[in-house]
C-alpha cells in the first residue's frame, strides 16, 4: 500500500507550521467552497419541476392498475396470504441454522440503514446458548455485530461500527508499548484509556498497471493519560507501529 | 420551523403540496453540497432530486419532531458518496487531477489585481485538492467546511465513528496543509 504520508496530527492548532496557515486553512476552505458552490449551482435552480414531473409520472399507472385491478388484487391478496403461511409454516420446527442467522442480520433494517456500501463478509462469530453473534462488514469497512436469538428467530441487538476485538487490542497496545514516545509516557505512569477503532483511507497503487485505488484499513486510536492531559496514539494495525502521535497541545510528537 | 413541520404534516397527509415548500427549503444547500462532493453539477442536481423524492415516498418513517434538514442531507450526501465510488471503480484516480475543474471563479471584484490572482489561485487550488481526496474524505471536509457541521453531526450524517470523522478531516487538512505550506515557500 503506498499510502501518501500524513503531515501532521488532527487538531488545529499546530506548532510545527509557519504562523497563521492552519487558520488560513480553514478560512481559505470555508470561503473557496461557497465560492465554488454558489458559482456552480446558482441560486436560480429550481428543482420541482423535475421532481413534479416524476412523480406524475410514477402515479399514474398505479392508479390505473388500481382501478382496472381490484378483483385481481383480492386474488393476489389471497395467494399471497396462502404463500406467506405455507412459508411461516415451513420455518417453524427447530431453529435458526447459522446461515440463516447470516441472512437474517444482514437484511435487519437497522443494518441495512448503518452499512451502505455492498456487503463485503457476513459471518458467524460465535454461537452461545442458542444466540449467534454475526459480525457484517459492508465493501468500505464499516462494520456492524449483530446479535441473533436463533431459537425466536429475531435480531436482539445490532452494534454499530467494530468493537476491536482483543487480538487487534491487543496489538495496539504492544505497539504503544514498543514505540519509545509512549513507552516512555508509561514508564512514567500514564494509564490506557479506552481503545477504539478507526476506519482510515488512503490509496494503493497496483505495481503492474500502476493505477491507483481507494483502500480502507482498521487502525486503533489509544489514548493515553498523565497528569491531567491527553495524548492520542492513533496506531497502523496492519504495520504495527504508531503512525501519530498528538500531544495534549495538539502538536504531533515526533520520534527521538 | 414552524413552517416545516406544517409542510412534513401536510406531505405526512399526501399533499404533494408540503414536499414542495421543503424543495424551496433545502434544494440549493443539498445541490450544492452534491456538488462539492461529485464534482458535476448535473448529477448533483439528479442525486438531490432522488432524494427529494425518496424522502416523499418514506416520509411517513420520518419523525416530525426532528429537524428535516440533517435527515435529508444525510441521504444526499450518502448517495453523493456512493457515486463518486461507483465512478471511481470504473476510471482511474489518476484522472481525478484534470475532472471538473470551475471554467470560471468567483473573486471579490473590489480587490486589486495581485489579491484577485490570489484569489483564482486559492480557488483552483482548493478544487483540485479536493478531486484527489477520496469520496469520504471530500465529503467530511464539505459537510465541515461548507455545510458547517460539527465532528458528531458529520458522523452522524455519514454514519461513521467521531473518532474517524476528526481523521479524514486530518487527513483532507494535512494534504491542504502541504500544498499552502508548499506556496508559501514559492512567494
Amino acid at each position: 500500500m503506498n499510502r501518501k504520508p500524513a503531515t501532521n496530527d488532527p487538531g488545529e492548532a499546530r506548532s510545527t507550521l509557519k504562523p497563521g496557515v492552519t487558520e488560513m486553512n480553514a478560512q481559505i476552505l470555508r470561503d473557496t467552497l461557497s465560492v465554488l458552490a454558489l458559482e456552480a449551482v446558482p441560486a436560480t435552480t429550481d428543482l420541482w419541476p423535475g421532481i413534479n414531473r416524476q412523480l406524475a409520472v410514477r402515479e399514474r399507472p398505479l392508479r390505473l392498475r388500481w382501478g382496472l385491478g381490484q378483483r385481481w388484487a383480492r386474488v393476489a391478496v389471497v395467494a399471497i396470504a396462502v404463500v406467506g403461511l405455507l412459508f411461516v409454516q415451513s420455518l417453524l420446527p427447530g431453529q435458526l441454522s447459522t446461515a440463516q442467522a447470516v441472512d437474517l442480520a444482514r437484511s435487519d433494517p437497522q443494518v441495512e440503514a448503518i452499512l451502505r456500501g455492498d456487503i463485503a463478509i457476513a459471518t458467524v462469530a460465535s454461537v452461545v446458548n442458542d444466540v449467534a453473534t454475526v459480525v457484517v462488514q459492508d465493501s468500505q469497512g464499516q462494520a456492524v455485530t449483530v446479535t441473533v436469538d436463533l431459537r425466536n428467530r429475531i435480531v436482539t441487538r445490532v452494534y454499530r461500527g467494530p468493537q476491536l476485538s482483543a487480538a487487534l487490542s491487543a496489538a495496539a497496545l504492544a505497539a504503544v508499548r514498543t514505540d519509545p514516545r509512549t513507552s516512555a509516557l508509561l514508564e512514567r505512569g500514564a494509564t490506557v484509556g479506552q481503545i477504539q477503532p478507526i476506519f482510515v483511507t488512503g490509496e494503493a497503487t497496483d505495481p503492474a498497471t500502476g493505477l491507483s485505488k481507494e483502500h480502507s484499513e482498521t487502525w486503533a486510536q489509544v489514548p493515553l493519560e498523565l497528569g491531567g492531559q491527553e495524548w492520542m496514539a492513533y496506531v497502523n494495525l496492519p504495520a504495527a507501529r504508531i503512525d501519530q502521535l498528538v500531544d495534549p497541545q495538539g502538536g504531533q510528537v515526533p520520534l527521538p | 420551523m414552524s413552517f416545516e413541520r406544517a409542510a412534513i404534516a401536510r406531505l405526512k397527509d399526501g399533499d404533494i403540496g408540503g414536499l414542495a415548500v421543503l424543495v424551496e427549503t433545502y434544494q440549493l444547500q443539498a445541490v450544492r453540497t452534491a456538488y462539492l462532493i461529485v464534482r458535476d453539477r448535473p448529477l448533483a442536481e439528479d442525486l438531490t432530486q432522488s432524494a427529494f423524492i425518496r424522502a416523499y415516498e418514506r416520509i411517513a418513517q420520518f419523525d416530525s419532531s426532528a429537524p428535516f434538514g440533517p435527515w435529508f442531507l444525510r441521504s444526499v450526501a450518502n448517495d453523493a458518496i456512493k457515486a463518486v465510488e461507483r465512478a471511481r471503480r470504473t476510471r482511474s484516480l489518476d484522472s481525478d487531477d484534470e475532472d471538473g475543474a470551475p471554467a470560471i471563479v468567483l473573486v471579490d471584484m473590489a480587490a486589486g489585481p495581485e489579491a484577485l490572482l490570489e484569489q483564482a489561485e486559492d480557488a483552483a487550488a482548493v478544487w483540485a485538492l479536493l478531486g484527489r481526496l477520496p469520496a469520504r474524505q471530500r465529503a467530511a471536509t464539505v459537510l465541515r467546511y461548507f455545510d458547517g457541521l460539527s465532528d458528531a453531526e458529520i458522523a452522524d450524517q455519514l454514519d461513521t465513528p467521531p473518532a474517524t470523522v476528526r481523521w479524514r478531516l486530518f487527513a483532507a487538512r494535512a494534504k491542504l496543509r502541504t500544498w499552502l505550506s508548499a506556496r508559501a515557500d514559492q512567494r
